[in-house]
C-alpha cells in the first residue's frame, strides 16, 4: 500500500514536470470564447457606464438648462414686476404730482377769487370822499371831452364863427370850474393824508406791545410807500394840468380876440396839441385815483 | 386737581361753621362780616372781568374775521368791549383794595373762638396770605394783557383794512393765549377767596 502510494506520487510529480516543461514551450492562447465575453461584458459595462454617464451629463445639462430657463424666466419676471412696480410707482408720482399742481392751482385760484373779491368789495366800500371825488373825476373828464369837441367844431366851421365860438368859451369856463373843484379835492386829500401819519405816528408812540408795534410799524411802512406814490401821481397829474391849461389858455385868448379865418387857421394845430395833452391829463387823472383808491382806509374817518 | 380740593374745602368750611355756630359772637362780629362780604364782592366782580376778558377775545376774533364792509363796525364794537373790561378791572382793583385792607385788619386782630386751635387760625391767615399772593400774580398778568388789547385798539384805529385785520392773526392767537392765562390766574384768586368765605361765613 505504502508502495503503491510512492509509485502514485512520483508519477504525479513527473507527469508534473512533463507538464510544465510543456506549459514553458508552447503559446499560451486565450480562449476565444471567454475574452469576447469579457470584453463584451466590459464594453457593455462601459457602455452602460458611458450611457450612464452621459445620462447623467445629460441630465445635469438639462437641469442646468432648466435652471437656468428658470432662472431666467425668473429674472425676466423679476424685471417684468420691478418695471411694473417702477412703472407704478412713476404713476403713482406723476397722480400725487398732478393732483399736488391742481391742489395748488385750485388754492391759488381760490385765493385769487378771495383776494379780488375783498379788493372789489372794499372798492365798492370806498370812503364818501372818494366817491365824490370820483364823481368829480367823471364830470372833470366828461367836460375835457366836451371842450375839445366844442374846439373842434370851431375849428371845423365856417362862415360865422362866433356862435362857435361862444360855444368853446362856455365850455372852457365850465371845464376851469371842474378843475378848480379837482384840485381843491386833490390838496384836501394831500391834508388829510399828512394828518393821517400824523395821527399813526401818535398812537404807534403810544403802543408798548411789541408785536403789536412791529405790525403797526411794518403796514405804515407800507402804507406810507403807497401814499408816496399818490403824491407823486398828484404832482405828475399838476404837471399834465398846468401844460394842458396852458395851451388851452392861448386857445381861449385867441378865441376871445375874435377868431378871423386866418386866426383860426392857426387855432387847429393848437387844438391837436392840446388834445393830445387832454389825453395825457385824463390818464393821470385815473392813475391818481386808482392809487387813491389803494389807500383809501386813509379817508375813511372823515 | 379742582375736584380734590373742592370737597376738603367743603369739609373744612362745615367744620369751621360748626364751630362760629357755637361761638355766634365772635362769627357775627363786625369785622367778620365785612370781610366775608367784602371778599363775596370781590368775588363777584372778579368774575365779570373774566366774562369782559372773554367778550374783549370774541371781539377781537370778530374783527380778524370781518368781510370789508364790516370791518369799521367791529372794531368798533371791540373798542367798546375793551373799555368795557378796562372799566371793570378799575372796579376790581377798587374791591381788591377794600377786601384787602378788610381782611388784613380782621386778621390782624381776629379772635378765633376757642374750639378754632391755633393751627386752623393760622391755616385762615396763611389763606388770605395766599389770596393776596394770587392776586398780586394775577395782576402782573392782566395789566400786560389789557395793555396789549388797548394796543391793538390804537392799531385798528388806523388801518382798519383787510390788509391789517389779515395781519394780525398771529397777534389775535398771543391775545388768547395770554386771556387764558389770566383767566386761570384769576380762577386760582376765586378758588382761593370761597374757601376762605366759606371758612368764615355763619351758617
Amino acid at each position: 500500500m505504502k508502495a503503491k502510494s510512492i509509485g502514485m506520487m512520483a508519477l504525479c510529480i513527473a507527469g508534473l514536470g512533463a507538464g510544465s516543461t510543456i506549459l514553458g514551450c508552447q503559446k499560451e492562447t486565450p480562449k476565444p470564447s471567454e475574452v469576447s465575453a469579457a470584453d463584451k461584458s466590459a464594453a457593455q459595462k462601459a457602455a452602460a457606464d458611458k450611457a450612464a454617464a452621459d445620462k447623467t451629463a445629460a441630465d445635469k445639462a438639462a437641469a442646468d438648462r432648466a435652471a437656468a430657463d428658470k432662472a431666467a424666466a425668473d429674472k425676466a419676471a423679476a424685471d417684468k414686476a420691478a418695471e411694473k412696480a417702477a412703472a407704478s410707482k412713476a404713476a403713482a408720482d406723476k397722480a400725487a404730482a398732478e393732483k399736488a399742481a391742481a391742489d395748488k392751482v385750485a388754492a391759488d385760484k381760490a385765493a385769487a377769487e378771495k383776494a379780488e373779491t375783498q379788493a372789489k368789495a372794499e372798492a365798492a366800500a370806498l370812503p364818501p370822499d372818494l366817491v365824490e371825488m370820483k364823481a368829480e373825476i367823471t364830470r372833470m373828464t366828461a367836460q375835457i371831452d366836451l371842450t375839445m369837441a366844442k374846439l373842434d367844431t370851431l375849428c371845423a366851421a365856417t362862415g360865422d364863427l362866433e356862435k362857435p365860438s361862444e360855444s368853446a368859451l362856455a365850455a372852457i369856463e365850465a371845464l376851469d370850474a371842474e378843475a378848480k373843484v379837482l384840485k381843491s379835492r386833490g390838496e384836501q386829500m394831500r391834508d388829510r393824508g399828512a394828518a393821517y401819519f400824523e395821527v399813526w405816528e401818535k398812537q404807534l408812540a403810544s403802543i408798548s406791545t411789541p408785536e403789536v408795534a412791529e405790525i403797526a410799524t411794518k403796514r405804515k411802512e407800507e402804507l406810507s410807500a403807497k401814499y408816496a406814490d399818490v403824491l407823486t401821481a398828484m404832482q405828475e397829474t399838476r404837471a399834465a394840468m398846468d401844460a394842458y391849461w396852458s395851451d388851452m389858455g392861448t386857445i381861449r385868448k385867441a378865441i376871445e380876440e375874435d377868431l378871423t379865418p386866418e386866426t383860426q387857421k392857426l387855432l387847429e394845430p393848437q387844438v391837436k396839441a392840446a388834445k393830445e395833452k387832454a389825453t395825457t391829463l385824463k390818464s393821470r387823472i385815473e392813475t391818481t385815483f386808482a392809487k387813491l383808491g389803494e389807500v383809501s382806509l386813509i379817508y375813511t374817518k372823515r | 386737581m379742582m375736584c380734590l380740593r373742592f370737597p376738603r374745602l367743603v369739609a373744612t368750611c362745615i367744620v369751621l361753621a360748626g364751630a362760629f355756630a357755637v361761638s355766634p359772637g365772635c362769627a357775627s362780629s363786625p369785622d367778620a362780616k365785612e370781610t366775608v362780604d367784602s371778599m363775596g364782592k370781590f368775588g363777584l366782580e372778579v368774575a365779570k372781568v373774566k366774562d369782559s376778558i372773554d367778550h374783549s377775545l370774541k371781539s377781537l376774533e370778530t374783527v380778524v374775521a370781518s368781510q370789508p364792509g364790516e370791518i369799521n363796525a367791529n372794531v368798533s364794537a371791540y373798542g367798546k368791549s375793551v373799555a368795557a373790561l378796562d372799566k371793570q378791572a378799575k372796579v376790581v382793583r377798587e374791591r381788591a383794595e377794600e377786601m384787602r385792607s378788610k381782611g388784613d385788619e380782621f386778621f390782624k386782630e381776629w379772635e378765633p373762638p376757642k374750639n378754632v386751635t391755633p393751627e386752623r387760625r393760622a391755616e385762615l391767615t396763611a389763606s388770605f396770605a395766599k389770596i393776596k399772593e394770587d392776586m398780586t400774580a394775577a395782576k402782573q398778568g392782566f395789566t400786560p394783557f389789557l395793555a396789549s388789547l388797548k394796543d391793538i385798539q390804537s392799531y385798528l384805529k388806523v388801518d382798519p383794512s383787510t390788509k391789517g385785520i389779515n395781519s394780525m392773526g398771529e397777534l389775535v392767537k398771543k391775545a388768547k393765549d395770554h386771556g387764558a392765562q389770566v383767566n386761570a390766574s384769576i380762577d386760582a384768586v376765586l378758588n382761593q377767596v370761597n374757601s376762605v368765605r366759606g371758612m368764615l361765613s355763619t351758617k
